[in-house]
This record gives C-alpha cells, structure tokens and sequence, in this order.
C-alpha cells in the first residue's frame, strides 16, 4: 500500500473530483430541448391574462441519419403557455410541453395587436431579464388574430419562421416597407429615448390551415401566407397608430435606410414607374432668429429598367426625368411630413435632432419640434438603365 | 448536516492525525486556526443563516465611525 | 524570479479581473455616456497611491509587505495587522468567488450549486499557489494573447454591425464636468487592491516600480476602452439596466446569420480573468501564513485555506442588492483603509525609524 502510494493518492483525487463534474447539474442533451423559431405574445388587458406562444420544431421534420420525413410530417408545432404574468406564463408551459424551452434561437417575436396598444413595457422587462434570451430579433405586430397566424403554415417555406425571416430580409432589400432596425433592442433604446419607432405589421387572407398536407398541397399561395403591407406606429412602448405600405417607404428612406423601391409617379404627365435606391441621407439643422429650420438633403439613384412606359434618350430628356423625380419625391415626402405632424407624431424624429443641437429641451422638445420649419430637397440622378434603350411604341 | 460533518470531519481529522505523526505541532495549530473559523462559517451555510461578511464589515465601519464622531 | 513584463500582466490582468462584470452597470447608471472617463480619472489616483506602495517597497528591498510588518512594527503588532491582512485578501478572494458564481448562474449554469464552482476554483488555484510565484507569472504571460484576441476580436465584430456613436451624445455632460471629477465609484475597487500584487514584488527582477505603475495604466486604459464599446455598442438605456453588460453585447453579435451567439467566448475570457485573480490573492494570503509563521508543510495550509475561502465566497453577501448597497457606501473607504491608509503609516513609521537610527547613528559617531 506504502508503496503505491502516489497511485492510490491519485485514485482518491479523481473520485473526489469527480463531484466537480458541474455538467451533472446544467447539462443538456439535444434531444430533451424545444427549439423555439417562433414566439407569439398575447395579453388580454380586461381579464389580465398573458398568452404565449412557442412554435417549437419539430426535430424529425428534417432529414436525419434514420432517413428522411413523411410528407405528412409537421416542421412545427405550436404551444400555448398562459398565465397572468409573463413568468408565470413560462412556468405554465410545461403543462403542455415535454421538453425544455431553448429560446436562444428564436428568429422573430409577433405580438398581438391588442398586446401592442395594451403596452409592451412588461414584454421587455421580461425579455431583458431572462439570462439566455436575445433582444436581436425582429419585433413584429399581427393584424390578424394572433392565434391563426401562429397555427398556420405557410407556403414554400416549411417553418413560418423562416418564411418571416427570408421575407423581412427581401422586403428590406428590395421595397423600403420595411427597415433595418426592427429588432427588438432597436425598440427598447427608442422607447427609452422617448421617441417613436415602426415595426412591421403581419396579416393574413384567406384560410389559414394548420395541416401540412393542405397548405403545400394547395396552388394557391393566398390562402394560409402571411403578408406584410402595414407598419405599427409605436410611442411610449405602446402602439398609437399604423402606416400604410407606401408610408412606410418614405418613414424608412427619411431614416436612412438603403434600399430600392418601385414607385409610380407621373412625369410629363404620363405615369412611369421608376425604380430608386436611396443613396445618402443628410440632415441638417440651421439656427434662424424666429424658429429653427431641419433641412433633409436626400440622394436617390434611379433605374430605368421597371420604367416600362418611358425612357429617355437624350441628356435633356434625363434632366427633365430626373428633376421630375426630384419634385414627385419631395411632394410626397412633405405630404408624409405633414400627415405625421397632424396626428402628433414626431417620426421624423425632429425632436431629438434639435435636442442634440442644442436648439431644445428635454422639456419643449414636443413644441420645438412642432415649431421647426422642414424642407425636403431631392437629388436625383440617373444611374442605370434596362435592357433596352428604346421601348417599343 | 451529517453529509457535512461526515466530510469535515474526517477531512480534518486526517490532516491533524498526519501532521502529528510528524510532530509538526506548530503546522497543527496553524492548521486548526484557518479551518476553525471555516468551519463555523460553514456551520451557518449549511444551516441556511450563513454570517454575511459585509454585513459584519458595516457595522464594525459604523460603530468606529460613531466613535470618531463623524 | 518572475520578469517585468509578467509582473505587468500580472496586475493588469488582476485588475481587469471581475472589473468587467461587477461594476460596469452601477457605472453607467451614475455617469451615462461618460462613464468611460471614469476608470482612467480612477486609475490617475490609484497611480498616485501605488506610488506610495513603490516607495515603501523600495525602503524595504527583498522584503514583501508581511516581512515589512513585521520589521517597522513589533513582531506581535506586525503579525497582528498581516493577519489582518490575511483577512482582506481571503475576503476578497470569496467575494471575486462569489461574483463568479453569479455570473454563472446567471447566464449558462443555472442549476449548478454556488459551492461547485467555488471548490473548482480554490483547488486548482491552490494547487498554481503550490509551484510558487513564477508558475504563476508563467501561466498568466501565456495565457494572455489567448485572452486579449478572441475577447477584442468578438466585440469589434459586434462594432462592425451595432455601432453607433449617437449613443455618446450629448458631449457636455448634465451636471458638468465637475460631477465626473467628483466620481470615484471604480477607486476602492479595483484600484485599491493592487496592494495584493506588493506580495509579489520582491521576486520580480528588475524595476517593480516601473512595471506596476505600466500594468495600472494598462488596466484603467483598457477598463475605459472597453466601456466606450459597451456604450457604443448597447447604448446608455440598456446598459444601465443589465446585469452583465459585456455578456448582452457579445450574445446580440450576428455576422450573416453565421456568426451567432458567441458569447460561450467571452464566458471563457472572464471565467479565465477571474481565475488569475484568485490566484494572486490566494498566493497572497498563503505567504502571509507562510512568512508569518513558518510553517513547515505546504499543502494542509492551502486545505485550510479552500475551507476557509469556499466559506466566505459563500457568506461574503448576500445577493445583488446588498453587495450594490455595500459598494457605494462603505467599499472605497474600507479598500483605502488597507490600500491607503495603513501603508501610508508603515511608510511614516520607516522614515521616522530611518530618521531616528541615522541621528542616534550620527550621535554615537560622535563619540556621545
């Protein structure tokens, strides 16, 4: 014994390490976790009740090593948790759910309509304070009844999470409705800023169908899709208004956002659509003696390729295009101006502009940023043109 | 409770029993005086009323402070 | 014999240590967009205070600060303020455990008992403190880089993506600058602990002094670096109110899709950090067993030193809310009391000592 002293010693110490194996208490095996894609949150102010919902996906739905899925197979399922407080809501989901919640992953959060007017306060609150969640994604308002949208599949993609997450990508990208800073931490440092944000809005038509088999079964990719044409209008983390689609352009091109967007104006007065992408945004304040006056300088580079009904041939027939889009654009950025300013709405954001050049106090910074004078000036140029030089006629 | 003692005590004993073995009785007390205080420290975790430390620190902090007046 | 450039590791990294996590909330709630001047103003006093440590250091060379205790004071007065001594580093050690342990728990071991990690820590850190100060110094200088790239590199890839410097408006601060001047919420801690680093001192080669006041500067300049990116990179609103600021940055880091949730790293980073700090101060207190008592084993005192310093990790506070409340009242004042005050006496009592030998010296010369 004496003399295997160092190996015995050495057989004491691991096994009284082995009670540091910590994995013993945290440890997670990937077949005992719900992914969650998707969250939907649901509060009902009169009854004081909290609906959550966590569409879950389901691991068999994708190809494993034991071979591939039925057809019949759904790529998610859908969990309601309810509760009179968010926590308690948590907790109450595993009355239904077998597996532990992983949310680390979720790709968007959708809340009610009547969540958003109610007041997100105790959503963030909640979410902040949960050490694994994300604040990094997209935070989007339901039209529709919340419970359809979350039971509903949708065409092409086969988990609605993705469809939301691939299309908020496209629309950015490709139309200006919607913008780069929709997340859900972009939504908290506006709030707490006190200015106001736009988070897209989801409805649907048609019916949406919670099988599998109808919805990749059926031609028509109405029914059972969600869309994206409107924009909740948030102040003081509660929802006070929407925007249509084509407001939501010119909220998103004056927050400077880059992308492209198909717009049919008249010029010479005939309609053609133009196709532009906003190239630079620039704002300026300057300090006159009775108000101060926000100068907005916008650069646009514009395609010809969508201007099916006209395209200039020559340099002076360019300049009238382009200064034809110029005064179209800049009409109906000021027509938005005025919309927002009579419904009391500073999305402009005028207030915080003026705030940081000094011209305004936390405390008249409503009334500062009613009284400032707001000029648009456009700058448009031609850059690209189509496949052709010259339509048919 | 008895899952502690029956870790320390041991633990402990051992220690002692080695050290007095080699007649290192200076190491022994040494010993005896760190791992006493644990010891009671211990106790009070284990019991769920552990001594918050800062707690103590504070009230020595203010009761000096009274002394000096200020 | 550990090297300048370890020893400025060393306390770079000691001071970095739970700094990242502890008070980085409490900070920005205070000071708003400003509060990344306040580790370098901070660091400016806790310079001048290391000073101090410098100079006493040097009046005694090859002497660490329990021998010096020993040596200006009585045996019995010296060893009864080392203890004292000894007392502060082990607290601080449980309390650096203890902070640990809330991270972890906090974000991605949540079930696991406090205790684990604290005996986890103690003994690897007790078995570091066993092969003396150069493993020590060794294993920090290599470690290092491995620490320093994947932590900047992570959070200047979320900068790539979150940026943005409207989170530092407006430049003039609410109440003026007068009110950041006034502010020493990072004094006592971090800067007053370097005091733990003066027990390593005599065993660095060449020029102590020099790589002290380098590795305090070091740490205020990255403490500050590492604000402003918090600021920029969440904003005043949100990171006033988090808990674990660095932790919520690097998780929302998100490069194509690809690149998500990487804040695994920044857990290994900070749970490395603290580990170096742990170690110093448990090399601190040991060796003041050591030189106070001279004992001939090594290892049944650093067992008594886990039991004791697992206990307090776990008795040092109570929750959040009492360690915040503690901190803003009673910390700077205690810290300085170690940090400060009683080496400012040690350094009176030596010159006066010095004064006193040198005229009685002069007198006996003289032939009285």
């Amino acid at each position: 014994m004496a003399r295997h002293r160092k190996t015995w010693s050495l057989v004491a110490v691991t096994v009284c390490l082995s009670i540091v194996l910590t994995s013993c208490w945290d440890k997670l095996e990937m077949d005992e976790l719900a992914l969650v894609s998707l969250i939907g949150i649901d509060i009902d102010p009169e009854r004081e009740i909290t609906t959550v919902y966590y569409q879950v996906i389901n691991p068999l739905s994708s190809a494993t090593t034991q071979g591939t899925p039925g057809p019949d197979e759904a790529p998610v399922f859908t969990y309601q948790a309810i509760g009179k407080s968010f926590g308690e809501a948590r907790m109450n989901i595993y009355k239904s759910l077998s597996r532990q919640l992983f949310v680390a992953h979720h790709q968007a959060i959708i809340v009610s309509k009547r969540a958003a007017k109610a007041g997100l306060r105790d959503l963030v609150n909640f979410v902040e304070m949960l050490p694994n969640s994300r604040t990094s994604t997209p935070l989007l308002v339901a039209d529709a009844p919340l419970v359809q949208v979350m039971y509903s599949f949708t065409p092409l993609e086969r988990l609605p999470s993705d469809a939301v997450d691939a299309r908020l990508d496209l629309l950015r990208k490709n139309t200006l409705f919607v913008g780069k800073q929709i997340e859900l931490k972009h939504f908290i440092e506006r709030m707490e800023r006190k200015t106001m944000t736009v988070h897209p809005m989801i409805s649907q038509t048609g019916t949406a169908s919670g099988n599998i088999s109808d919805t990749s079964s059926n031609i028509d990719a109405r029914q059972t899709n969600i869309f994206f044409n409107q924009g909740a209008v948030f102040r003081d983390y509660r929802m006070v208004g929407s925007l249509t689609a084509q407001q939501m352009v010119w909220y998103y091109l004056l927050e400077g956002e880059k992308g492209r967007h198909t717009f049919r104006m008249p010029i010479g007065g005939k309609p053609v659509t133009i196709l532009f992408k906003s190239v630079r945004i620039k704002k300026k304040v300057e300090r006159s003696p009775e108000k101060p006056v926000v100068k907005i300088f916008l650069d646009l580079e514009l395609n010809s390729v969508f201007s099916e009904e006209h395209v200039p041939q020559t340099l002076v027939q360019a300049r009238r295009f382009e200064d034809a889009v110029d005064r179209g654009i800049r009409n109906e950025l000021h027509s938005f101006y005025e919309m927002t300013k009579k419904r009391n709405w500073d999305l402009l954001r005028i207030g915080d502009l003026l705030l940081k050049h000094g011209l305004a106090t936390p405390e008249n910074i409503d009334t500062a940023a009613k009284e400032a004078k707001v000029e648009f000036y456009v700058h448009a140029k031609l850059g690209q043109t189509g496949g052709m030089k010259q339509i048919y006629q | 409770m008895l899952a502690f003692h029956a870790w320390f005590v041991p633990l402990i004993g051992y220690v002692v029993f080695r050290l007095l073995r080699r007649r290192l009785y200076r190491d022994v007390i040494l010993f005896l005086c760190v791992s006493v205080p644990g010891y009671g420290l211990w106790l009070g975790i284990v019991n769920h009323r552990p001594i918050i430390i800062t707690e103590v620190i504070a009230r020595i902090m203010d009761a000096i402070m009274k002394v000096f007046g200020s | 014999m550990i090297s300048r450039w370890q020893f400025t590791l060393l306390i770079n990294n000691f001071l970095l240590g739970t700094t990242l996590f502890v008070s980085i909330q409490a900070l920005i709630q205070q000071t708003q967009q400003h509060a990344w001047i306040i580790p370098l103003w901070n660091g400016c006093l806790g310079l001048i205070v290391s000073v101090l440590w410098i100079l006493l250091m040097r009046a005694h060379p090859g002497k660490t600060l329990a021998q010096i205790l020993q040596e200006v004071w009585s045996r019995p007065v010296g060893t009864a303020i080392a203890l004292l001594y000894f007392f502060h580093f082990s607290s601080i050690a449980g309390w650096v455990l203890h902070n640990m342990s809330d991270f972890m728990n906090g974000t991605i071991m949540r079930d696991t008992p406090k205790s684990v990690f604290h005996i986890m820590f103690l003994i690897v850190a007790c078995y570091t403190v066993a092969q003396g100060a150069e493993g020590m110094a060794r294993l920090n200088q290599l470690v290092t880089p491995f620490l320093f790239l994947p932590f900047w590199f992570v959070l200047l890839l979320a900068a790539t993506i979150n940026w943005n410097w409207e989170r530092f408006l407006p430049v003039y601060p609410n109440e003026g600058w007068s009110s950041l001047f006034g502010n020493f919420a990072m004094l006592g801690y971090p800067f007053m602990e370097t005091i733990a680093l003066t027990m390593l001192y005599p065993y660095v080669k060449r020029s102590p002094g020099r790589a002290m006041v380098w590795g305090i500067g070091m740490a205020a300049v990255s403490i500050s670096a590492i604000l402003f990116m918090i600021i920029g990179l969440t904003g005043v609103e949100r990171a006033s109110r988090l808990t674990f600021p660095v932790y919520t940055v690097v998780q929302e880091v998100d490069i194509g899709e690809t690149i998500v949730n990487v804040q695994s790293i920044i857990s290994v980073v900070l749970l490395i950090l603290i580990f170096i700090k742990l170690q110093v101060l448990i090399y601190g207190a040991h060796n003041i067993l050591q030189q106070m008592f001279r004992p001939k084993t090594q290892w049944p005192h650093l067992l008594a030193l886990t039991i004791l310093v697992s206990a307090l990790a776990v008795s040092i506070y109570e929750n959040g809310v009492q360690n915040g409340e503690f901190i803003k009242q009673y910390l700077n004042l205690y810290f300085s009391f170690y940090g400060f005050f009683l080496p400012s006496l040690l350094l009176l009592s030596t010159w006066l000592k010095n004064a006193y030998r040198r005229r009685n010296h002069g007198n006996q010369r003289r032939g009285r």
